[in-house]
């Protein structure tokens, strides 16, 4: 259409075309619309797009800030005006786990957690304590009919009357199976003061030891709040385990077979190349045997398959087995030594 | 572009937009229908992204596709009364200007008052997010915190901002696009 851009055109001032007449500009667009414009009416419009090229550019008139308000305001509304893609919706991180939790129906939610504790609880009246011995299991039964079984050497206590929020604190190591209330009551597993999780509705695993704290999350959703729970929470997802040493803030996260991690419920445990140095950790934690090994080098070795707990000596035996060599047991003191040739 | 990916529609939008919207305005005079216009092209060539093919330069795109939507809101100015007014004062361009430009630095210093109020640790995120254009993980490397606890700053501090900005109608949603610029 440009080709035809008669001189006669070029004759008016920049100004005129500026302030075309409304009705004309009207009459040129609708013309244009319709394709029924000639090659002058079409020169004309396009004559009136191009002087608007000499208006000062709006956007030259805005400071740094405003300038920054408008395209993040403009793009706000592109975002809202459209199917966004994932990764550009705000995750409304503090509510969209509850929201969830509400829409899960009767649910029986278990929850394994497993751990081993580090301090004693203080006692408080009201307050409903239960350990159980190295080495021992226990199925308990708590006020709102969830289910928990003790791993041994292990301290799970709670008040008697419960408040809106269900809370237990946990050291050690244990198997939960909460049962959803009509009224949406959460459900909250305390480890310390810096660290707790809310049931979302799911399967985990929790694990408190000396050596560190460890979730292991089955299915559903679990979140965890970090310290200051208002702030820092963080929500598991399937398959995932996070771990930490010290600070709860300091997590790493990775993707795990998940099932290990419960199996000593099942009175068994199961190793998939794990070094004897974590199965003496366990032993230390969980029976309370300390072990010494006649060669440090020992603690190394991996092993992988799965024993029985139900009997300790079968365990060691067990765990002779899997890693040739020999443990010999004297008390609570256990020696692993090379097996002979 | 065509494979969807969100960054590079994000980069896009930050190289045109402001060329995009200036000629809108050159003709329009109103900020209203030229951010009306930009959302327009930028969501269509989301939805297209996939399907489109542009023979000519993506540049040349853009403006032919906002002229055509130029176009468009001047013939519906004829029919809608609401605009007519608006026409009829359109010679006494420059008052428009003025306004208009009041109204985003209004927003601006609204924001930056209300980012300067925020605690200490969430201003810090904030701003080398916002400003400074850094990814969560650029940001908990150099503040030495986890990229979750980077998220969840963020998300507190645009709380703050959204609460302090309630009267600005519309500024939970410049608000809302902060993950843009990750």
């Amino acid at each position: 259409m440009a080709v035809t851009a008669p001189e006669c055109y070029s004759i008016k001032s920049e100004e005129a075309y500026r302030r075309m007449d409304k009705d004309r500009l009207q009459y040129l667009l609708e013309q244009d619309k319709n394709g029924q414009n000639s090659p002058e009416e079409a020169a004309e419009l396009e004559a009136w797009y191009l002087s608007a090229e000499s208006r000062p550019a709006f956007t030259e008139s805005l400071s740094a800030d405003g300038l920054s308000a408008l395209e993040g305001k403009i793009f706000a509304r592109i975002e809202a005006a459209q199917p966004v893609p994932q990764e550009w919706n705000v995750p409304s991180v503090n509510r969209s786990g509850w929201f969830n939790w509400r829409g899960i129906a009767a649910a029986v939610l278990l929850l394994v957690v497993a751990g081993i504790g580090m301090y004693m609880f203080q006692r408080q009246n009201g307050r409903i304590v239960e350990r159980t011995a190295f080495g021992e299991t226990r199925v308990l039964t708590l006020p709102d009919g969830s289910e928990v079984t003790l791993n041994g050497n292990s301290v799970l206590s709670y008040d008697r009357e419960w408040p809106e929020l269900r809370e237990v604190k946990l050291e050690g190591e244990g198997y939960f199976k909460v049962v959803h209330t009509k009224d949406h009551r959460k459900f909250r597993v305390r480890t310390g003061d810096d660290f707790s999780l809310d049931v979302l509705g799911t399967q985990f695993n929790i694990s408190k030891r000396e050596s560190g704290t460890r979730i292991v999350l089955d299915e559903g959703k679990v979140r965890c709040n970090l310290g200051d729970s208002e702030r820092d929470t963080l929500v598991l997802k399937p398959g995932e385990m996070i771990r930490f040493t010290k600070k709860p803030t300091d997590y790493q996260r990775e993707r795990v077979e998940t099932g290990r991690y419960s199996a000593w419920k099942e009175h068994k445990l199961v190793f998939k190349n794990t070094s004897l140095r974590e199965v003496a950790a366990i032993l230390q934690d969980t029976y309370g045997l300390e072990t010494e090994a006649g060669n440090p080098e020992l603690l190394d070795r991996q092993i992988s398959g799965s024993v029985p707990t139900d009997n300790v000596e079968l365990l060691l035996e067990g765990i002779a087995e899997a890693s040739a060599v020999t443990i010999s047991r004297d008390g609570n003191q256990i020696v692993i030594a090379p097996r002979a040739e | 572009m065509r494979t969807g990916d969100s960054d590079a529609f994000a980069a896009l939008y930050r190289k045109y937009w402001r060329r995009l919207f200036d000629a809108a305005y050159r003709r329009l005079l109103l900020r209203e229908e030229c951010e009306e216009i930009i959302q327009e092209i930028f969501t269509d060539l989301w939805t297209k992204r996939e399907t489109l093919l542009i023979s000519v330069s993506l540049e040349a795109y853009l403006f032919g596709a906002s002229r055509y939507s130029i176009y468009n809101h001047i013939r519906s100015r004829k029919i809608r009364e609401a605009y007519l007014e608006h026409w009829l004062k359109t010679p006494g361009e420059e008052g428009n200007y003025i306004e208009d430009r009041l109204h985003y630095e209004e927003l601006a210093s609204a924001l930056e008052k209300s980012i300067e109020n925020l605690p200490e640790k969430l201003r810090k995120v904030y701003v080398l997010s916002r400003k400074e254009h850094l990814t969560y993980k650029e940001i908990a490397e150099q503040e030495q915190i986890p990229v979750d606890t980077v998220e969840k700053q963020m998300g507190r501090a645009l709380k703050i901002l959204r609460d302090n900005l309630k009267e600005f109608a519309w500024a939970w949603l410049v608000l809302a696009l902060w993950d843009l610029y990750r």
